[in-house]
């Protein structure tokens, strides 16, 4: 199968990135909750217009997967009311833990025999997607500018190159549409110096990427190991360090190159598994 | 003594199962089920694969063959490409953990005036069952012996994904016997 084609491109990246631009921007010429919603509800725009201008997946669930788009609305909705003025650090760690689990347990197959069982799938993906959507979330809610929607970018992008290469090319298409969403988002918040419009992004960006890793391994054939399915959820967590503690008072370049630290992450994660790729013959198109 | 003989004879012609009347079964040593998928464009490189574990049933009777039925074991799905296989087996094509078999039982064999089987039934697929009707070359004289090589269309029955890049029509070659 050749690996990209123009209308992957065009309609899988390009286009998520215009519509995610579009809501980004005037959702985001609101006042606080309308920055608030701006990239969650951009995210959501942009990866669904791609998901379902490529057809990825039908309108009504019929196969686990298939919730994907419905996590991600949900999360979308739910992600910028956690972040509320008001709401409670100790409302809204129950909050996303209790998204998270709902997400995953839709999203785990019911299969027989599915090995690590499904509720132990559940948990673990479950608590992964759920301390790293808390404290991604309290990385977003700190860094104005572009840095955070670059770095889901990133992330996505690597997600969606490791669910390449486990043989899940359709899943791999969602996250190359989150990647241009979230690059969409980005060159706003890139033109509006000082807003930020990723406040509430870090739920739906965490049950998207956590979620189709997780549908990808479950059906992967492939030798690619877990850890690099669970490492490109958590990478932009990292962002953390330049939100709070001893680093966060870095400027200028010193600053910057703190978003090192997710790409390493999501570097790691991509190495282990070209590695793992290694052993399945000569590389190119099948 | 020739009185005894016929009396014997009768006997077993009686008791022992008719030689025309039988159920041939099917399986990876006698039977090869295959198919052939080509990229869409001005590249098509087609590639081969197979399963290789499936069970099934052939019904030949008075040397004409009554019916078909296989159960095919879809994670048994192989090429001779790692990752195509491991791609194939994934929900963009076969989905063979969600649906880890699929069948086939034919509903109706005739023969066709150019000396010809047209084998009709139906094609169990990624859940979804879909009649279809091919020809076979089938020769019982000395066991039973099947050629089929016919076209199905994959997004009938709900193959949907990358036909930019794949061809819909999947071309089936199944072999019975030598």
């Amino acid at each position: 199968v050749n690996a990209l084609s123009t209308s992957d491109l065009l309609y899988g990246v390009a286009a998520p990135a215009a519509i995610a631009a579009l809501v980004a921007w005037l959702i985001g010429l609101c006042r606080e909750s309308g920055q608030r919603h701006a990239g969650a509800a951009a995210l959501a725009a942009g990866t669904l217009g791609g998901y379902f201008l490529l057809s990825l997946g039908p309108l009504e669930p019929e196969s686990h997967w298939h919730w994907l788009p419905y996590v991600l609305v949900s999360a979308a909705a739910v992600g910028p009311v956690a972040r509320g003025s008001g709401v409670h650090c100790v409302e809204r760690i129950p909050l996303l833990a209790l998204v998270s689990a709902a997400a995953m347990a839709v999203l785990v197959p019911t299969w027989e025999g599915l090995d690590p069982p499904r509720w132990s799938q559940v948990a673990l993906w479950g608590s992964l997607a759920a301390v790293s959507a808390f404290l991604l979330d309290a990385a977003a809610a700190r860094i104005a500018g572009a840095a955070v929607p670059l770095a889901l970018a990133a992330a996505s992008l690597c997600g969606a190159v490791v669910l390449a290469l486990s043989g899940n090319l359709r899943f791999a298409q969602i996250l190359g549409a989150a990647t241009g969403a979230c690059a969409g988002i980005a060159l706003v918040a890139a033109l509006r110096r000082g807003a930020n419009l990723t406040t509430g992004i870090a739920l739906p960006w965490t049950l998207l990427t956590a979620g189709a890793m997780l549908v990808g391994r479950v059906n992967s054939f492939s030798d690619v190991p877990l850890a690099s399915y669970l490492l490109i959820p958590v990478a932009p967590t990292a962002l953390l360090l330049r939100a709070v503690g001893p680093m966060s008072r870095w400027k200028g370049l010193r600053s910057w190159a703190l978003l090192a630290i997710p790409l390493a992450i999501c570097g790691m994660a991509v190495a282990l598994a070209l590695i793992a790729d290694a052993g399945s013959g000569e590389a190119g198109d099948w | 003594m020739l009185k005894t003989a016929l009396v014997v004879a009768a006997l077993a012609a009686f008791f022992i199962p008719k030689a025309h009347a039988a159920d041939v079964a099917l399986t990876p040593k006698n039977c090869r089920i295959q198919f052939v998928g080509t990229h869409a464009g001005e590249k098509p490189d087609p590639r081969t694969g197979h399963f290789a574990k499936f069970s099934g049933t052939a019904a030949v009777d008075a040397g004409k063959l009554k019916s078909v039925a296989v159960n095919i074991d879809t994670k048994s799905l192989a090429t001779d490409i790692d990752r195509l296989t491991n791609h194939l087996k994934s929900p963009d094509f076969f989905n063979v953990n969600e649906h880890p078999t699929a069948k086939f039982v034919s509903k109706s064999i005739e023969s066709t005036p150019d000396g010809k089987t047209k084998i009709t039934g139906e094609l169990t697929l990624l859940g979804t069952t879909k009649s279809i009707s091919f020809p076979a070359a089938v020769t019982t004289d000395g066991g039973l012996s099947l050629k089929a090589e016919f076209p199905i269309d994959r997004t009938a029955f709900g193959m949907n994904y990358g036909v930019d890049r794949v061809e819909k029509t999947v071309q089936m070659t199944v072999t019975v016997g030598k």
